[in-house]
């Protein structure tokens, strides 16, 4: 139970921090492994209590779920303290001795008037010290208020005591003017007048004396009145600031403030009945993020069992809050409780004053508890400490890290957790930064870095258990290489849609996936590259240079694949593009055999029907240069036929035919020419 | 006793004899070829400037004389195109209908009178076997 409440401080004191954070700023989704309480058990102490759930290591508590190691304020802290060294300057070790003082001087057992008195003088010193944050000054004032209190209280009773003796004088006297003067004049019974004379003097003197009478008494109520007010108040004052220190986890404080309570009240009730009323009154409990600040200002109403309302005091600055207090018999109210909820900043919100002590109220009922409390903290903070060395010395960091995070939760201003060396904390920040870029790494799906920090952990903490991260990684890993074999299909099927999804998919799965940049790149490339072919085909076509397209025909064939239309235009090129090529190579042939007027012929042939492929036309001309009489009787006899000079066209195709037999061109011309010398040739 | 001198032709007689039966041979031989070319008043057919340029020798009349190669086309009422082989050039010529009668065949010489018409075409105005 111990431990339980131990850890309800914690959460209170996180969530503090937390409360702070804009919602859906990821934190409480990572602290929750974005897993939310939906049917959360309500406990045999219900949700309004915190509880802690070391299975997990969460805390619960409003129906949410939090992870007291991965919590984003409290990592900032936690660095923070495993960077810091250790606190063993010389103002460290004066404030630790100032303060082991104080607690030795308040020891039960030796607490007597001289020692309350040093420790007393000591706080002011030990408040002097950064690490004291004033606390020290805090309560010192508080005790000091308290003891006017007290010394208060004490010139009451001694005026009560006063008065009391003035009251009693006061009924003598009325007992002694009713009963009327033996020396007052004998009237006659039957003297009217007479009798009313008497009964008026007799009047006269007790109407004096019931004044003195109802003075005394009103003043003794009063008094009375205040002095329990004035005890409310100082009591109140205390028990707030003791809860608060507990709730700070200021353990040292706790104990020294609950000791000074003692020696101040002596009258052994340790009930922290009053701080409980005043916590009832607090609005909401969100107010918890805030220093609680307890004040009483009250307005006390005070009736005699007796007698009327016998006086009323005025207070100007409460808020509400109203407690009955009977004391002797008598009844009275005190109303004015003043609970202040200040929301100072950071070490107010660091306390979470409000909310942990109203959760921890419920389960804390005399100062004595929470005096025990604070001391299980000290010894379960310096255990933990101890752990962690132990731990450090066998190399698990994993273990080793949790535990410091922990102690460090509960005992964070406590000598033994100021005390760890810088080197010790270090490998513990070693662990912890590598674990919380792990965890970042996994939560924004950088799978590689993910990969590689947990090869590291491993190696610098046997304990870790790398099972769980890497078969996230590795499945992550699959799905997303599987998503961009999809997308690469896709994007070759030239369905663009899908190819984009599957893209999307994998870079959500793996961002930094070194394949999906290169895959993606291929994709768009790829893309690109049909884009500009298409352009290229375009352009080469319109200007028919279809040598270019034949020589790049792969390319265009892919390109064109999506595009039925161009897939036409091309078919036709290339099928052009045959017959010159095996004109080309008809040609070679030929040459190879010797014939270059035949060779020639057939190049020409081609390339009258192809008269734009350069490489056609190069052979050709090769060839003219090999058969030139052939080629220039051919030439002659085509210009002369131009001319109408039918006669000199069929010499020179006669000359032509002469030279290469086989002529076709020379044939067909000499046939031509015929026919129109002689149109009714048969 | 004195031989009787032997009378004997002397050689330088024999040689005057045989130069004159050379040049009695030359002589008629140039007289049988001046003699027998008919058209010796019509000139011969420039046949590179007509490859070169027919219309430039458009309407006139020349002389060819060479072997007929190759029958082209034959027409009856436009006559009979061939290929006569001139001075290593191949030149075809239109033999008219009014030469029918005459065999033309592969391989014969034949001296043509031809005109060069208008679109160059060689038509045959007469022709000869030499």
């Amino acid at each position: 139970m111990n431990r339980l409440l131990v850890f309800a401080f914690l959460f209170c004191a996180v969530s503090a921090w937390a409360q702070n954070v804009p919602p859906g700023a990821g934190d409480s989704k990572a602290a929750t492994g974005g897993a939310r309480p939906g049917q959360m058990n309500e406990g045999f102490i219900g949700r309004d209590v915190p509880h802690f759930d070391p299975g997990n290591d969460t805390m619960a508590y409003d129906g949410k779920l939090w992870n007291i190691n991965d919590n984003r304020l409290f990592r900032a802290r936690f660095e923070k303290y495993l960077n810091a060294a250790a606190a063993t300057g010389a103002a460290d070790v004066a404030y630790r001795e100032t303060i082991e003082k104080i607690m030795d001087l308040l020891t039960p057992g030796k607490a007597t008037k001289a020692n309350q008195d040093a420790a007393f003088a000591l706080l002011k010193k030990a408040s002097q010290y950064k690490d004291d944050a004033n606390l020290c000054t805090t309560l010192s004032d508080a005790i000091y208020s308290a003891q006017n209190t007290l010394a208060e209280v004490e010139k009451l009773k001694r005026d009560n005591v006063v008065w009391e003796k003035q009251r009693a004088q006061a009924e003598w006297n009325n007992e002694l003017v009713a009963g009327g003067s033996i020396l007052a004049p004998k009237v006659a019974k039957d003297d009217a007048f007479g009798q009313e004379n008497q009964k008026l003097a007799r009047d006269a003197r007790v109407a004096t004396v019931k004044r003195k009478l109802s003075e005394a008494g009103q003043t003794i109520e009063n008094n009375k009145v205040r002095m329990a007010s004035l005890e409310l108040t100082a009591k109140g004052y205390l028990q707030a600031l003791i809860m608060q220190f507990f709730a700070t986890r200021r353990f040292q404080h706790v104990i020294i403030a609950n000791r000074f309570y003692r020696a101040l009240y002596t009258d052994g009730d340790n009930s922290i009945d009053v701080f409980k009323k005043m916590l009832d009154t607090l609005p909401t409990k969100d107010a918890g993020q805030a220093q609680i600040n307890a004040e009483f200002d009250p307005k006390v109403s005070g009736e005699a069992k007796g007698g009327g309302v016998i006086g009323a005091g005025t207070g100007s600055n409460g808020t509400g809050g109203s407690t009955r207090y009977a004391p002797s018999g008598q009844s009275f109210s005190a109303q004015g409780l003043k609970l202040g909820v200040q929301n100072l900043g950071v070490e107010s919100m660091v306390g979470g004053a409000a909310a942990a002590a109203q959760a921890i109220s419920k389960l804390i009922n005399s100062l004595s508890q929470l005096d025990g409390l604070a001391n299980e903290a000290i010894r379960d903070v310096n255990e933990g400490i101890e752990a962690y060395k132990f731990l450090l010395e066998k190399n698990e960091m994993k273990s080793a890290t949790e535990r410091l995070a922990e102690t460090f939760a509960l005992g964070e201003f406590l000598p033994n957790v100021r005390l760890l060396s810088r080197e010790d904390k270090r490998r513990a920040l070693d662990f912890s930064q590598k674990g919380n870029a792990l965890l970042a790494a996994l939560e924004v799906n950088d799978l590689t870095g993910a990969e590689k920090l947990v090869n590291e952990i491993q190696k610098i903490a046997g304990d870790f258990d790398a099972s769980k991260p890497l078969a996230k990684i590795e499945t992550a890993k699959t799905v997303s290489s599987m998503h961009l074999a999809k997308a690469r299909n896709a994007a070759a099927s030239g369905n663009k849609d899908v190819m984009e999804s599957e893209l999307r998919a994998a870079a959500e799965i793996w961002p930094r996936n070194p394949a999906l940049a290169e895959v993606g790149g291929m994709i768009f490339s790829q893309s690109d590259l049909q884009q500009r072919a298409i352009s290229d085909f375009d352009q080469l076509l319109s200007q028919k240079n279809f040598r270019q397209i034949f020589d790049d025909k792969m390319r265009f064939i892919a390109a064109t694949a999506m595009f039925p239309d161009k897939q036409e235009q091309l078919r036709k090129v290339l099928d052009e593009m045959a017959l010159v090529e095996a004109a080309i190579i008809r040609a070679q042939e030929v040459e190879k055999r010797g014939d270059f007027a035949g060779a020639w012929e057939s190049a020409e042939s081609a390339s009258r029907q192809f008269p734009g492929d350069n490489k056609l036309n190069q052979v050709r001309a090769d060839l003219t240069t090999k058969a030139p009489d052939f080629v220039r009787a051919l030439r002659q006899a085509e210009a002369q036929e131009k001319k109408n000079q039918l006669g000199s066209s069929l010499a020179w195709y006669l000359k032509a035919r002469k030279n290469y037999p086989a002529s076709d061109f020379a044939r067909q011309g000499i046939e031509r020419i015929s026919t129109q010398i002689l149109p009714d040739a048969k | 006793m004195a031989r009787r001198k032997k009378s004997s032709l002397q050689p330088i007689w024999f040689v005057l004899a045989a130069v004159l039966l050379v040049a009695a041979f030359l002589g008629s031989r140039l007289f049988q070829a001046g003699g027998s070319d008919p058209f010796r008043t019509v000139a011969e057919l420039d046949v590179p400037a007509y490859l070169d340029n027919a219309n430039s020798l458009r309407g006139n009349v020349y002389k060819i004389d060479g072997e007929v190669s190759d029958s082209l086309a034959w027409s009856p009422a436009s006559g009979r195109l061939i290929a006569v082989d001139v001075k290593n050039e191949t030149l075809p010529v239109l033999v008219t209908p009014e030469f029918s009668a005459i065999n033309i065949q592969k391989g014969q010489k034949f001296l043509f009178v031809i005109e060069v018409d208008e679109n160059g075409t060689l038509k045959t105005k007469s022709l000869s076997q030499p």
